[in-house]
C-alpha cells in the first residue's frame, strides 16, 4: 500500500443534498382500473395488521363528501360524509427522518423510500411491501393500468446564489432544461412532458425542475430539484406480480439515462452514477 | 323558476397526505355563495387530480418528502460521501503522479462497507497514489489498514493494542471479514 493523502481537487460549489447521494425519495407506484370496490378499499387498509413491525405508524385517509345546498329563500343545508378510501403507513428512522411509506388510494398503491441506499436492496424492500399489499386486493375486478417511478433528486448550491454557475451541476446542452435557465439568475423552473417507447410499453415521463431557496441548517440555500416521473401505461388485464420487477427496473434505467443527460460529467461522477451497461 | 343547477367533482389531498376530500356541489340557485362556502371549507387543501386531465397529465403520485434532508452525521452517508468524493479526483490529483481510483474501485469500496452497515465504526478513507482505496481504524484496541484495489479483492493488515496481528492478501470482496475484526470495528455484539 503506498502512501495516501486527502488533498481535494475541483471541488464542486454543488452538493448532493444528503452528501452521499442526491436522492430525496424514490416513489414505486402502482395504480388500478376501475378504482377498487368498498370491500377491496377495507381488505387494503387491513394491511396494517400484517405490517405493524415494518411501519408502526397509520393514518387512515378519509374522503369526505361536502354538499351544500342553497334554498331560494336563502336558507342553506349542508352534509359532511366521510369515508375511508386508502391508508398511509410509515415507518421512521432512529433520527426521527421518515423512512417508508406505503399508502394505499381508492385506485393507487405507492411505496415511498425517503432513505435510499441502492437500488437492488430499495426496490427489493419495496417489493415486498406490493407483494403483501397484492394479498389483499385477490379477487377484486380492478387491474393494473399503469406502473410508476417518481425520483427526486436535490442539490444545494453551496455559496452566493448570484455567483452560481449552473453548467457546473447541469450540461449545457442537454435538451431537457431550457436555455433561459443558464443566463437568468438563480430561481427558475422548467416543466416537460414526453412519452417514448419501453419496448413495446407506452412511457409517459414527466420532468420537473425547479430553482428555489431551501432552509439548510438555518441557511437560505439555492436548492436545485430534478423530479423525474415515469409511467409505463398497462394495456393487459393482469395483476401479476412478478411483471414488476422487470418494468421497474426499465424505468429506473430511464432515470438513470435521463440524470446523466442533464447532469454535469463531475455532478455524475460524484453521485456515482452509471448507464446500465456500464454497471 | 327552475334553479340553477351547477355540478363539480375534484379530488383534493391536505399537504400531509393523511385524507383527501372529495367535494360534490349541487347548488340551486346563488351558485356564487355557494361555491364562496364551500371553498372556506376546503381552506388549506390543494388540488390533486381531476378526471379531464389531458393524458400527458395522468395522475402522478404525491411525493411525500416535503424538504427532508438525512442527518449527514450519519456514518453510512459520510462514508458513502467521502468514497464518491474520491470518486472524482483525477489523475495527477496529489500534484505528482497520483492515480484516479477506476470506477471499479469505487464500486468495491462502497459495496464492501455497505456490507459492515449499519454497525461499522468510521474508518479514515483515504485515495492512495496506486489508485487503491484505503480505509483505517484507529482505535483503542486495533489499528487496521484495508485497501481495496478496484480488481475484485481487498487487503489487510491490523494490530491489536496486545501484538496480535491480522494479514489477508487480495481476499475476493465476497469473503467477509473475520469475526475477530468485525468485534473490534463494529458496535455490533459478536458471539
Amino acid at each position: 500500500m503506498q502512501t495516501s493523502t486527502t488533498l481535494r481537487k475541483g471541488k464542486l460549489s454543488y452538493s448532493p443534498i444528503n452528501n452521499a447521494h442526491s436522492i430525496v425519495e424514490t416513489v414505486f407506484f402502482i395504480q388500478f382500473s376501475p378504482s377498487f370496490s368498498a370491500s377491496t378499499i377495507k381488505k387494503l387498509i387491513s394491511v396494517k395488521d400484517e405490517l405493524k413491525v415494518q411501519f408502526p405508524n397509520s393514518n387512515e385517509i378519509k374522503r369526505s363528501t361536502f354538499r351544500v345546498d342553497v334554498k331560494e329563500t336563502g336558507g342553506q343545508t349542508y352534509a359532511n360524509e366521510a369515508e375511508s378510501v386508502g391508508i398511509e403507513l410509515q415507518s421512521h428512522g432512529a433520527d426521527g427522518n421518515l423512512e417508508w411509506i406505503l399508502r394505499t388510494s381508492d385506485d393507487t398503491i405507492s411505496i415511498h423510500c425517503l432513505d435510499y441506499t441502492r437500488w437492488d436492496d430499495v426496490w427489493r424492500q419495496a417489493e415486498q411491501y406490493f407483494i403483501q399489499a397484492f394479498g389483499h386486493i385477490d379477487g377484486s375486478d380492478s387491474f393494473i393500468s399503469s406502473i410508476g417511478l417518481r425520483c427526486i433528486d436535490r442539490f444545494l448550491y453551496e455559496g452566493d446564489p448570484e455567483q452560481s454557475d449552473l453548467r457546473e451541476l447541469f450540461k449545457e446542452e442537454t435538451p431537457y432544461i431550457v436555455k433561459t435557465a443558464f443566463i437568468h439568475g438563480p430561481l427558475w423552473h422548467c416543466h416537460s412532458g414526453w412519452f417514448e417507447n419501453l419496448d413495446t410499453l407506452r412511457c409517459l415521463n414527466q420532468l420537473n425542475v425547479n430553482a428555489d431557496y431551501a432552509n439548510i441548517e438555518g441557511n437560505k440555500t439555492l436548492s436545485i430539484t430534478v423530479d423525474h416521473s415515469t409511467i409505463a401505461i398497462i394495456d393487459q388485464n393482469s395483476n401479476q406480480i412478478r411483471i414488476l420487477s422487470p418494468i421497474m427496473k426499465q424505468l429506473h434505467d430511464k432515470n438513470k439515462q435521463l440524470l446523466i443527460g442533464i447532469l454535469s460529467t463531475k455532478m455524475a461522477e460524484r453521485i456515482n452514477l452509471s448507464l446500465p451497461s456500464e454497471e | 323558476m327552475p334553479g340553477i343547477t351547477t355540478k363539480s367533482t375534484h379530488t383534493y389531498v391536505v399537504p400531509s397526505c393523511v385524507s383527501a376530500i372529495d367535494d360534490v356541489i349541487e347548488i340551486t340557485k346563488k351558485p356564487l355563495l355557494a361555491i364562496g362556502l364551500t371553498t372556506l371549507m376546503i381552506m388549506n387543501v390543494q388540488p390533486k387530480t381531476i378526471n379531464s386531465k389531458p393524458e400527458t397529465l395522468r395522475s402522478f403520485v404525491e411525493a411525500a418528502e416535503e424538504g427532508q434532508r438525512l442527518n449527514s452525521k450519519r456514518v453510512d452517508l459520510k462514508t458513502i460521501a467521502r468514497i464518491r468524493e474520491i470518486g472524482t479526483y483525477r489523475d495527477g490529483w496529489d500534484d505528482a503522479n497520483g492515480k484516479a481510483a477506476s470506477k471499479q474501485a469505487i464500486y468495491d469500496a462502497e459495496n464492501f462497507i455497505r456490507q459492515l452497515f449499519p454497525d461499522v465504526k468510521e474508518p479514515t478513507i483515504t485515495l492512495a497514489a496506486d489508485g487503491e482505496i484505503n480505509f483505517l481504524w484507529i482505535l483503542p484496541e486495533l489499528r487496521l489498514d484495508l485497501g481495496v484495489y478496484g480488481d475484485g479483492s481487498y487487503s489487510y493488515y491490523g494490530k491489536t493494542s496486545s501484538g496480535n496481528e491480522f494479514i489477508a492478501d487480495e481476499n475476493s470482496l465476497d469473503e467477509k471479514l473475520p469475526e475477530e475484526i468485525l468485534a473490534f470495528i463494529t458496535n455490533k455484539t459478536h458471539h
